[in-house]
């Protein structure tokens, strides 16, 4: 049974028996693994010291062919991300992210999943409180891009027509609409010239200059909400991402 | 179903038992006398009909209130606010904390789909209404990140109410439970808490 040693993010602990945990993680090398974590529950267990959610590290794995359970014979923290419990709105988005991986990643390794949501947690934890909900729906474009479903934003979702600002974006259809394709618009977003600006600079991993107030933050989320649902999550529940829009913190947090 | 098929579904059911080991439970209670099946079962039934959660703190008790709640030797201007009963055993086990205690029932776990609401916290709200003795609120969820968010959470919720808000010192190890902490590390945590919001 061969000993792989991969970078990876804890998307999920269970307890497992009085002294053990299950771990899901998405590790940069063998994709989405689930693991066995022996003896993690106990207070001085090497492993189980920081295997906790949202921490990435580099996990030492010990891989059988044919099972869907791995053993996890060491886990080296190097960042435990603790300013993602510090308030409910990042807290929220962190988790809604986390879900995005573990719901919707493939199982395969996919590197570039593995940088979005790495860079993704790793910016959503240092964000100052002015830029947490740019740094939150940054991060969950970008991994919905690298999922292969980046919204079409300056050619029309369907046919390619080049289309100009103000543009009516359909979260449902993927992207902005030309004429010809903008129907009766059921449930279209009109996006203006800065609208625009500003979710291309979300997808790139800049922060909006202007920076998003919290109406315009909400607007964003219920967008990125809409496309997740209709195009990554399908009809799987996402309870993490239902969380993260509770008005109360997101209200209360800017 | 035949009635070993159904025994071991149950069993198998239990945290931390698979199949094989629920195999093992029910082919070694029929090896035994008939009596030793009857008072597990008696047991068990017992269980579900005697223990509920005390209707002050949420513990688990026969009585309502618990002894704790209506122990008059206790500082009721001190609440302990833990995520299971459990809890409360970790922290009497270590024999030194005096006040009362709230069992949450569980902490804030987005991707289980448990928000503020499944929790615990109205009763809390309304144990520090304006004719409240309490003084003190010790939040002792775990030291995890669902933990310190739930900590936070409750900051945020009860400083309004006027009491003061505070947190075990660091010390129980990241990502750790408080239920399989020790009684030192446990009253070294409790005697050296911190007022939240002040770093
Ligand atoms: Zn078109
Ligand atoms: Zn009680």
């Amino acid at each position: 049974m061969p000993l792989i040693a991969t970078p990876a993010i804890v998307l999920k602990v269970t307890p497992y028996s009085e002294t053990s945990k299950i771990v899901r993680l998405l590790t940069r090398d063998h994709g989405l693994v689930s693991a066995l974590a022996r003896g993690a529950r106990r207070p001085r267990s090497p492993t189980g010291a920081g295997l906790d959610l949202f921490a990435s590290g580099v996990a030492a794995v010990r891989m059988k062919p044919q099972t869907d359970l791995q053993n996890l014979t060491g886990f080296d923290c190097t960042r435990a991300h603790a300013n993602l419990a510090g308030d409910m709105a990042r807290f929220g988005a962190a988790a809604a992210l986390t879900e995005l991986a573990l719901k919707c990643a493939p199982a395969e390794p996919h590197p570039e999943l593995f940088e979005r949501l790495a860079e993704g947690l790793d910016a959503l934890d240092r964000a100052g409180s002015d830029e947490a909900d740019a740094a939150a729906l940054s991060a969950c474009w970008r991994f919905v891009g690298a999922l292969g479903f980046e919204p079409a934003l300056d050619a029309c979702a369907v046919c390619g027509t080049p289309v100009a600002a103000p543009v009516t974006f359909s979260a449902v259809q993927g992207g902005a609409l030309c004429k010809a394709h903008r129907g009766d618009g059921e449930r279209h977003t009109k996006l203006g010239e800065a609208d625009r600006d500003a979710l291309r600079a979300l997808l790139d991993g800049r922060w909006p200059d202007p920076p998003l107030d919290a109406r315009h933050a909400a607007s964003h989320r219920r967008l990125l909400m809409t496309f997740i649902r209709h195009h990554v999550a399908e009809d799987r529940p996402m309870p993490a991402l239902v969380f993260w829009d509770r008005e109360s913190w997101n209200a209360t947090s800017s | 179903m035949s009635a070993i098929e159904e025994l071991v579904a149950e069993f198998a059911r239990l945290p931390g038992i698979g199949r094989k080991t629920a195999q093992r439970l029910t082919f070694f209670l029929l090896k035994q006398p008939r009596e030793t099946s009857a008072r597990l079962a008696r047991a068990v039934a017992a269980l579900g009909e005697r223990v509920r959660a005390c209707s002050r703190c949420g513990n688990l008790t026969e009585a309502d209130p618990c002894a704790i709640c209506t122990d008059p030797r206790r500082d009721g201007a001190v609440v302990c606010v833990v995520e299971e009963a459990s809890d409360v055993l970790a922290i009497e086990r270590a024999g030194e904390y005096r006040g009362l205690y709230h069992v949450l029932g569980g902490r804030l776990s987005p991707l289980d789909g448990v928000g503020p609401d499944a929790l615990n916290v109205p009763a809390l709200l309304e144990r520090l209404g304006p004719n409240g003795a309490v003084r003190e609120v010790i939040v002792a969820t775990n030291p995890s990140v669902e933990g310190e968010a739930t900590a936070h959470y409750l900051e945020r919720l009860l400083r309004p109410a006027g009491v003061s808000v505070t947190r075990l010192a660091r010390g129980l190890p990241v990502g750790g439970e408080l239920e399989y902490a020790d009684s030192v590390t446990i009253a070294q945590a409790l005697s050296a808490r911190r007022e939240m919001g002040e770093r």
